[in-house]
């Protein structure tokens, strides 16, 4: 717990804004004031336990609210840098998808039941920041729970991204549900070829081709590849049911040889996309380690092995690395500037990359030239089974005629084929195959799960609330999340909370459900920011127009002990979830007891966010 | 790595110190131009897996008024693969620094790297027998530069690049 108190107008409130802004925020709403007019960049320290990362954005210029400027850095053992080192090096769009990939929020998208006009929506680092903020203006509002909730469209936006951040929707879903698109796709072609083979008028591709390399084999047609299907028809409409007693014997190893080459092409292809797809896997899996720590190692960095093994080597090149004998004042000092970034970048992550989308693309791919492989199967099969007609034939005349009058028979009917089981066996697979993909990506499921997720919270806040002196204190507490608000469930019916009464009820639920939230959050190590902001918590009970230097002395022993007891349930629940996570409490109160006193990093009577110095 | 005489022709003759040298040369002289300062020296480590890889040069921008962390966010299929193929290329690339220290392309300034004393004229960049490819690499080793003088720290710059030294 880090606790920021002073009196008002010191600029408190003003660290949620600029927090919000150098996360990516379109708009500064830093208000106009003294904030505004004497500070030019505002700067975030993000610590990430092994790394930091630097965010700092240019105050916009009087009037506007917009600022192109961001200067991002990042590295081990990061502090902010020097001022005149702030220039623009990314834009916002590149912070939002940096922070999002840091934050390590995979690839996911809320699809849009259907009926429904909005657009599919993905979570992102402005989406997880939600839950994180808590202003002074929605910590004791009835109606509201979330940050920017009262905003418009955002509640819709909170309910679709909630089910991704809680751990609801299996990080996966992505990746099965274009599988699942992409069978479909497959079967209702399959589904359709079966159609047309059953319409006598329809002609298939395949079939021309089936009967020209027949053709070609029968020496009926000249060789090569098979030219287009109109084109196809109008030669074997010219071979007519006449033989030719001096037509060369015929040649399958041609077009079989045609066919076999394709394949190898074909299977090289394939062996790419495999690989390609391996590559991306095993990038993911090893950069993806924030997961996994097995694979920590393997998330670091990528040496690209410039340092000698061994940096106590004593006299070893640090262009070459081989030894000298005396040693090169320049090769000194790349040596030394080596092993600084070196040593800077140690412990830095490799950000995930967000392969995902890549993977789709590659998977379908290999779909693809997975089919044009069968297909080219087929075809050799087939001419392969008629090689072995050929040779047990003996007249080579009655086998041109034979061909040709199955030409002549194919061009007048076209008809469909006899029954192919084995395509029969394809659909069934594929069919299995969608069930089965289907089922994993039920939206029951997501339904049960989350109901479970919300049970558990429900537990944590009903187990908090016992410390603190509520209207339903002690009675099941669950959030809402089609509602988005708490409610307790009493022996009268559900209360939800905008039918509780009195200010300090607001601000106690408030409290318990970003606390058990973010117990959920870091539990399961959901890619939320491990912080949470709460603006005058206490003011319900001790209201900025009684604050006398932070004295909580004045107010009736009702409302102290009511202050005390928020304070050291936020106190205790940041002790029980650390480390690796804060809770920052913005506040009037400054409170005598040690706990309190030693959690306070900035005490703001006299001085103030913007230092004195600064505006005279 | 191996004797000159040793390396398979194509190999010697794509990733030859000439070549490679110039290249660095072209982002050194970018870089200098935009900085002032020489480039560091870990940083010239990303020129050569960054200028010689066909698909990073396709997928680059038109102009350099694309911010590098902004193009780098958006490449993620590029910058998985790209430590490795740093690793692969340092062997190339000590040598292209040294062969260019010696023939003054380049020259070894303080903890940096900055342009030799050399005058080469023409521009081996603007030399009519220079192929469309050759051509692609000279240019992507100038985006590198301009994109490195305003990139951020070097720390900064190398994790986004996904290496360390």
């Amino acid at each position: 717990m880090s606790i920021v108190t002073g009196a008002s107008k010191t600029g408190k409130s003003s660290l949620i804004d600029i927090i919000d802004f150098c996360m990516g925020g379109s708009e500064c709403h830093v208000a106009d004031g003294v904030i505004r007019r004497f500070v030019s960049w505002y700067g975030v320290l993000f610590d990430r336990g092994d790394t930091g990362i630097f965010v700092a954005r240019r105050n916009p210029p009087p009037g506007q609210s917009r600022s192109p400027d961001i200067y991002l850095e990042t590295g081990d053992k990061l502090a902010s840098p020097d001022f005149d080192k702030l220039t623009k090096n990314i834009t916002v769009d590149a912070l939002e998808a940096f922070l999002t990939s840091a934050l390590g929020i995979s690839e996911n998208l809320h699809s849009v039941p259907e009926g429904q006009t909005r657009q599919p929506l993905s979570a992102n680092v402005r989406h997880a920041l939600l839950f994180s903020l808590q202003d002074q203006d929605e910590i004791d509002s009835r109606r509201v729970l979330f940050h920017r909730q009262s905003e418009p469209f955002m509640p819709q936006a909170i309910k679709d991204v909630l089910p991704y951040f809680l751990g609801a929707i299996d990080e996966e879903r992505l990746r099965r549900q274009s599988e699942l698109d992409n069978a479909r796709r497959e079967l209702r072609k399959l589904e359709k070829r079966e159609a047309q083979r059953d319409a006598v008028e329809s002609l298939s591709l395949s079939r021309t081709n089936d009967i020209y390399r027949e053709a070609q084999a029968a020496g009926l047609v000249g060789s090569g590849p098979v030219p287009p299907i109109e084109q196809a028809l109008a030669v074997l409409r010219a071979v007519g049911p006449a033989v030719d007693e001096g037509i060369s014997e015929p040649d399958v190893q041609q077009p079989l040889g045609q066919l076999r080459a394709e394949r190898r092409r074909i299977r090289a292809q394939l062996a790419q996309v495999r690989e390609e797809i391996r590559q991306a896997r095993e990038i993911e899996e090893a950069a993806g380690g924030f997961m996994d720590e097995v694979h920590e190692q393997a998330a670091r960095l990528l040496p690209i092995g410039l340092l000698p093994n061994s940096p106590s080597e004593p006299h070893s090149c640090a262009l070459c690395g081989s030894e000298l004998h005396e040693s090169i004042p320049s090769a000194e000092e790349i040596r030394s500037t080596l092993e600084e970034v070196g040593g800077q970048l140690e412990k830095v992550r490799r950000e995930v990359p967000r392969l995902q989308n890549l993977q789709v693309d590659l998977i379908q791919r290999q779909a693809a030239i997975e089919a044009a492989l069968r297909e080219n199967q087929r075809q050799i099969d087939d001419l392969v089974a008629k090689e072995g007609q050929f040779r047990s034939e003996q007249d080579a005349r009655l086998r041109r005629a034979r061909t040709a009058g199955r030409i002549a028979y194919f061009l007048e009917t076209l008809p469909a084929n006899e029954d192919d089981t084995n395509r029969d066996g394809a659909l069934d697979a594929l069919r299995k195959k969608i069930g089965a993909l289907a089922e994993l990506l039920d939206p029951d499921e997501v339904r049960d799960r989350l109901a479970s997720i919300v049970n558990v919270i429900g537990a944590y806040m009903s187990e908090y609330s016992d410390r603190l002196d509520l209207e339903h204190s002690g009675s099941n507490l669950r959030l809402d999340i089609r509602t988005l608000a708490v409610v307790a469930d009493t022996i009268d019916g559900p209360v939800p909370l905008n039918r509780m009464g009195s200010g300090e009820n607001w601000v106690g639920y408030h409290v318990l459900a970003h606390l058990s939230l973010h117990k959920w959050f870091r539990q399961k190590r959901r890619p939320v920011p491990a912080f949470l902001i709460f603006d005058q918590p206490s003011q319900a009970h001790y209201p900025p127009e009684r604050d006398s230097n932070g004295d909580v002395s004045i107010l009736q022993d009702a409302d102290r002990e009511a202050v005390y007891k928020l304070f050291k349930l936020i106190a205790d629940v940041a002790a029980e979830l650390s480390p690796g996570f804060q809770i920052i409490v913005i506040d009037h109160a400054d409170l005598k007891d040690p706990w309190f006193s030693g959690a306070v990093v900035e005490r703001w009577r006299g001085e103030a966010l913007v230092p004195p110095a600064w505006i005279s | 790595m191996l004797p000159w005489g040793d390396r398979p022709l194509e190999e010697a003759s794509l990733f030859n110190p000439v070549f490679c040298a110039l290249l660095l040369r072209a982002t050194v002289k970018e870089h200098r131009a935009a900085a002032k300062t020489p480039l560091s020296f870990p940083l010239a480590f990303l020129v050569l897996p960054f200028a010689l890889h066909e698909k990073t040069r396709l997928a680059l921008p038109a102009s350099a008024r694309t911010m590098m962390t902004s193009w780098l966010v958006d490449h993620p299929e590029l910058v998985a693969g790209f430590g490795e193929r740093a690793r692969r290329m340092a062997d190339t690339t000590r040598e292209a620094i040294q062969f260019g220290c010696h023939y003054s392309l380049l020259r070894i300034e303080g903890a940096g790297l900055d342009v030799g004393k050399r005058t080469v004229k023409p521009e081996p960049a603007n030399l009519a027998e220079n192929t469309e490819e050759a051509r692609a690499c000279y240019a992507a080793a100038r985006l590198l530069g301009k994109w490195l003088a305003s990139g951020g720290t070097v720390p900064t710059v190398m994790s986004l690049w996904g290496v360390s030294p």
